[in-house]
């Protein structure tokens, strides 16, 4: 719990200081709310630990190219185990929109969990496609769609895809900087030909700064 | 001997004919009056017309003196008709005549005024030069005419264009016509030839008379500056929206919704699936379609007309700073008229 709090204090700062708007370009920062839910299917059985963590998120444009970092961290647990296990996630996306509703988009994606079987590490290199449209007001909607073109995972079980998907929307007013957004996400990944299934699907909610 | 006499008839007959061969079209006229005074209205006649035919350059007053006796020779001699016309001539001649009343007796009179009101003709009148400077004074033509009728007055280009329309309607006896210098779009005017065209206009609004005035314009322009274009509409903003943003809105709430409720089932996964994509995919889609009715096409953006309004008021204050610095800093307009040019049916 006191990361979680250094965590969103530091995102309060950060929200705070981070210049905003700066001439040409657009800028978003903001703290999340992430419910996190993680299913491992295996010859031993099916696990579903979930839990809540807390991050920040930040978006930085110039002209038709950005930049999004996305980091958190918390602890997910079943009822029945009796320890939590600690996740930390974050990615840095580079994108470029080629025509208004598009973008293409590839970045390094990194996952830690701490299990009771040791720490696994998944570093996953991605490759998306961005849809986002202007919906009612200044209420925007989007969906991510994704393949791991690489991946490199400390578990006994040898890596075989991965898929993503991402949709929300995002709220950004004109006349003050705030930001909205509600995320979900899922992403699954098959390893040792399907003998064991990940999907890690996380509903968010983002308040910050300027625009994602 | 008989050819004596007849050299003798011959040049009698020359020398006698030599004082009447020498009369002028002023004098032709005159002994026409003269002839009119005795009653000798026959003789006027033929006095007046070969005054007229003879003289190919008759000062307009002495036209209109001749026309005006003519007319009254005709009448008093039973030709009424014929009369009426040559006071329909004096007319196009100078619409601004009255006939004389102390001269004519009330019969050849009311043969004018019948004649005068049948007629649509102005005559401009504007000084041969004159110097205004712009927003200060202007150039002020009176027009005459001869009866009440429609009219339309323009300054026209060389080649006939356009540039100012300076008044359209009726005119009664005379009016005076304002040109401040500038063309329909409020710039000052170029220097150049144009000219100011006076329509005459019968009451289905065909134009019956045409007097066009050649004038040249000669701008002295001191550190003026120059008059804003018309604002054009590339500056503007679409005032009602089209179609499109609300398909979008629509089409792409619908996709994106059902992108995130229905994607993550085809994907191989483990275990069931959260409620949680099925409120963030509803709330994709229904804010799809609440943007569709937002957006929908013709309503009227607000922002933009507001936008459109601060951008048309600059754009006005800016022709009115352009005025006030232009009248200050002074910028003169010379204008020379040359003779009028009469055409129509009623010339």
């Amino acid at each position: 719990m006191r990361g979680a709090t250094r965590v969103v204090l530091l995102s309060l700062i950060v929200s705070t200081a981070f210049p905003l708007q700066l001439i040409g370009q657009s800028v978003g920062i903001g703290a999340k709310v992430v419910s996190v839910r993680l299913s491992r299917e295996t010859a031993a059985g099916l696990e579903q630990p979930k839990g809540t963590a807390f991050g920040i998120e930040g978006v930085i444009s110039v002209s038709r190219f950005g930049l999004n970092i996305r980091y958190y961290e918390g602890s997910i647990s079943t009822p029945t185990a009796g320890s939590d296990q600690d996740i930390v996630e974050g990615e840095a996306m580079v994108w470029f929109r080629p025509v208004r509703w598009l973008s293409l988009v590839i970045g390094p994606h990194v996952r830690s969990l701490v299990t009771t079987r040791g720490t696994e590490r998944w570093l996953f290199l991605e490759a998306r496609l961005h849809s986002e449209v202007s919906l009612l007001g200044p209420i925007r909607g989007y969906a991510d769609v994704w393949r791991v073109l690489a991946a490199d995972v400390n578990v006994a079980e040898p890596f075989d895809n991965g898929y993503g998907i991402d949709g929300g929307l995002t709220l950004s007013f004109g006349a003050l900087p705030l930001a909205f957004a509600i995320r979900y996400r899922n992403e699954s990944a098959t390893l040792a030909g399907g003998a064991r299934l990940e999907t890690i699907e996380q509903l968010a909610i983002v308040v910050g700064f300027g625009r994602f | 001997m008989i050819g004596i006499r007849v050299l003798a008839a011959v040049i009698v007959a020359c020398t006698a004919a030599g004082p009447a061969a020498a009369q002028t079209a002023d004098d032709l006229i005159a002994a026409g009056v003269r002839a009119y005074d005795n009653l000798d209205f026959g003789v006027a006649a033929s006095l007046l017309r070969r005054g007229l035919a003879s003289g190919p350059a008759l000062d307009p007053p002495v036209r209109v003196r001749a026309l005006a006796y003519l007319a009254a020779t005709e009448v008093f001699r039973g030709n009424s008709d014929s009369g009426s016309a040559v006071f329909g001539r004096l007319i196009s001649v100078d619409p601004r005549h009255r006939i004389d009343q102390l001269v004519f007796p009330p019969e050849i009179s009311s043969v004018f005024d019948a004649v005068r009101r049948t007629i649509l003709a102005v005559a401009p009148v504007l000084p041969d030069s004159s110097t205004f400077r712009i927003g200060e004074s202007g150039l002020t033509p009176w027009l005459y005419s001869s009866s009440f009728h429609e009219i339309r007055v323009e300054l026209q280009g060389a080649d006939g264009s356009m540039m100012r329309l300076l008044y359209a309607g009726l005119i009664g006896d005379s009016l005076r016509i304002d040109w401040d210098g500038r063309t329909d779009d409020g710039s000052i005017v170029e220097q150049g030839q144009y000219v100011l065209a006076v329509a005459s206009c019968d009451e289905t609004g065909t134009t019956v008379r045409m007097v066009r005035v050649p004038l040249v314009v000669e701008v002295d322009r001191r550190d003026s500056i120059p008059h804003p274009g018309a604002l054009p509409d590339s500056l503007l903003l679409p005032e009602r929206r089209t179609a499109g943003p609300g398909i979008e809105a629509l089409v792409g709430g619908i996709l994106l919704g059902a992108v995130v409720v229905a994607l993550p089932v085809a994907l191989e996964r483990s275990g069931e699936l959260s409620k949680g994509r099925f409120a963030v995919g509803a709330a994709i889609s229904l804010a799809g379609i609440a943007g569709f009715f937002e957006k929908r096409p013709g309503r009227e953006i607000a922002v933009n007309i507001s936008a459109n309004d601060s951008i048309r008021q600059a754009w006005r204050m800016q022709v009115i700073q352009v005025a006030r610095q232009n009248a200050r800093s002074g910028v003169d307009i010379t204008v020379r008229a040359g003779s009028p040019q009469v055409m129509g049916r009623q010339q």
